[in-house]
């Protein structure tokens, strides 16, 4: 009983506030961040472990194509013939954001990684029409992940950049020759973070970042000159075949430690033009566009809802309803249907008006195709 | 002032301000950079405000309480293990630094919009009223997120360390 708590609390916080990270490092880092915090607003929740990223210019088309291959494993209600997401419809002098589509071409990979690294993780992210980054292709590297969020622990990811347009490649880092063409490796400033992003083609730029992990500048670079062009497809092993209107699917993301262990999960918004608050309105009359709601749809073998909840049955399978009381949590909305074989949809969202009968409709009409992921861990 | 002009003369203040609301200095780099790239984009409505630097602020605390990370905060427990390479490995002979040791543990088992308040009110010593403000919430609410967290840190105190201390 030695001091005040409210001077214990500042003491503490004086403590914490002197270990924040070096002003200056966030400052430099402002021009590179500026694609990954595009990104992040466009990936929703996998963008956030997104490790380091570059600005780039130009434009490769990826190929992209629609599966034809069946094996349908699981399904919960099939949905009708042209009922998938569309564009969201525009705001006035908005353009349509366009979904991430069902397939998405690979264009390159890395013929060697270190040791004990194998491809874990493949995001796919739809084009922001309001940026000019374009859609992008994420490859990840990691020695091992589990069944639920692969986003933890040491990787190394490849992402290729396509359909760019009024932006350049970061410059700042220093000019390294990666097979014949310049590129810029920035080394880790004692945060384990260390990239190279080059144009290994006209209107082609890879960037390949390591996070959470002390990696050579010669084993970087050695992983980036390995990198040779890929002609193959990438998709999800679900698909959502509904989504309320004026949602979109912004990314895809497949992972786990093997072909039969995946977990898929889809990240989706809906966009509107928004104003700020009554204060803000009288500084500012203007409004801007930001995602009012938030969906994300996992199918996997785990998941990160909370127990317990309203049982009740979706598309003839056993569901629930868990709610949350915490305060970070008590709007969000649950639903979590057992596929069977021990597989479980999860959604989670809130916000622009999302109902649990929204969420039931989405995972009624959620189709299970669990082919072409033969490159997981591998 | 331009937002160079603001960068140059408020990051080192805005990240230690981040750092002490998000309790975690990975997590306050990338929410500080993601909410200057914001601002950036946006800086000539911020800059024409009363207060740019407090708009700032409050970005800095939407994005932490924000949906994306109110959801990870349900699967990915708060990183003790981290927060303690932050910490001394032997204990401390000091009991004012067993205290603030403690201290600095205690509130990273907070609920985030508690850590906020606490932030918000000790560190940037603003009034409950400016809190709300902040928040976007009623000054009744920020009260009762003050009086629980205080509640729970006075209750979690080791016996020995638990000091006295006025209600809010």
């Amino acid at each position: 009983m030695t001091r005040d708590i409210e001077e214990l609390i500042r003491a503490a916080q004086e403590l914490r506030a002197d270990q924040a990270p070096p002003a200056d490092r966030v400052r430099a880092a402002l021009p590179r961040r500026t694609a990954r915090i595009r990104k992040q607003r466009r990936y929703g929740l996998a963008g956030a472990i997104v490790a380091a990223a570059a600005v780039v210019a130009a434009v490769t088309v990826p190929s992209l194509a629609l599966r034809d291959d069946t094996g349908i494993a699981a399904t919960v209600q099939p949905a009708a013939p042209g009922t998938a997401p569309t564009s969201a419809p525009a705001s006035p002098g908005v353009p349509p954001q366009e979904p991430v589509p069902a397939e998405v071409g690979l264009g390159f990979r890395p013929t060697w990684a270190p040791p004990g690294f194998a491809e874990h993780i493949r995001m796919a992210s739809a084009a922001d029409p309001g940026d000019g980054f374009g859609p992008v292709l994420r490859r990840v590297w990691k020695q091992n992940v589990g069944t639920g969020d692969p986003w933890t622990g040491a990787e190394l990811s490849l992402s290729v950049f396509s359909e760019m347009t009024g932006a350049d490649i970061d410059r700042s880092g220093q000019r390294v020759d990666v097979n014949g063409v310049p590129g810029y490796y920035s080394p880790s400033h004692n945060d384990r973070k260390s990239s190279v992003v080059w144009h290994p083609a006209q209107n082609t730029v890879l960037l390949l970042s390591a996070g959470k992990l002390d990696i050579s500048k010669n084993d970087l670079l050695r992983m980036a000159r390995s990198v040779r062009p890929d002609t193959g497809v990438t998709g999800a092993p679900a698909r959502l075949n509904w989504l309320p209107d004026g949602w979109i699917t912004t990314s895809a993301t497949v992972s786990g430690p093997s072909p039969s262990q995946w977990r898929a999960e889809f990240s989706a918004v809906k966009n509107q033009l928004v104003t700020d608050t009554e204060k803000q309105r009288k500084e500012s009359k203007d409004g801007h566009l930001q995602a009012t709601g938030q969906l994300s749809v996992v199918v996997g073998l785990t998941t990160d809802a909370p127990s317990g909840g309203t049982e009740l049955t979706v598309g003839g399978r056993p569901a629930r309803i868990p709610v949350r009381t915490d305060e970070a949590g008590k709007d969000l909305l649950y639903l979590v249907v057992d596929l069977g074989g021990n597989r479980l949809l999860t959604l989670v969202g809130s916000g622009a008006g999302l109902t649990t009968g929204d969420l039931r409709r989405i995972a009624e009409q959620v189709e299970i195709d669990p082919a072409g992921l033969d490159w997981l861990g591998r | 002032m331009t937002f160079e002009e603001f960068v140059s003369a408020r990051l080192g203040a805005l990240v230690r301000y981040a750092t002490v609301v998000t309790w975690d200095p990975h997590l306050a780099e990338d929410i500080t950079q993601n909410v200057l790239v914001r601002a950036q984009a946006r800086w000539a409505r911020i800059s024409r405000m009363d207060a740019p630097e407090l708009y700032v602020k409050r970005m800095v605390v939407n994005e932490f309480l924000s949906w994306r990370r109110r959801r990870a905060a349900q699967s990915i427990p708060l990183a003790t293990d981290t927060l303690a390479g932050h910490l001394p490995e032997a204990p401390d002979p000091s009991v004012q630094r067993d205290e603030r040791d403690a201290m600095l543990r205690l509130i990273a088992t907070l609920p985030p919009r508690q850590r906020a308040v606490i932030a918000l009110r000790f560190y940037e010593d603003l009034a409950v009223d400016q809190i709300a403000e902040v928040l976007g919430c009623r000054t009744v609410t920020v009260r009762t997120h003050l009086m629980r967290a205080l509640a729970a840190l006075q209750n979690a105190l080791p016996a020995p360390l638990v000091p006295t201390g006025e209600k809010p």
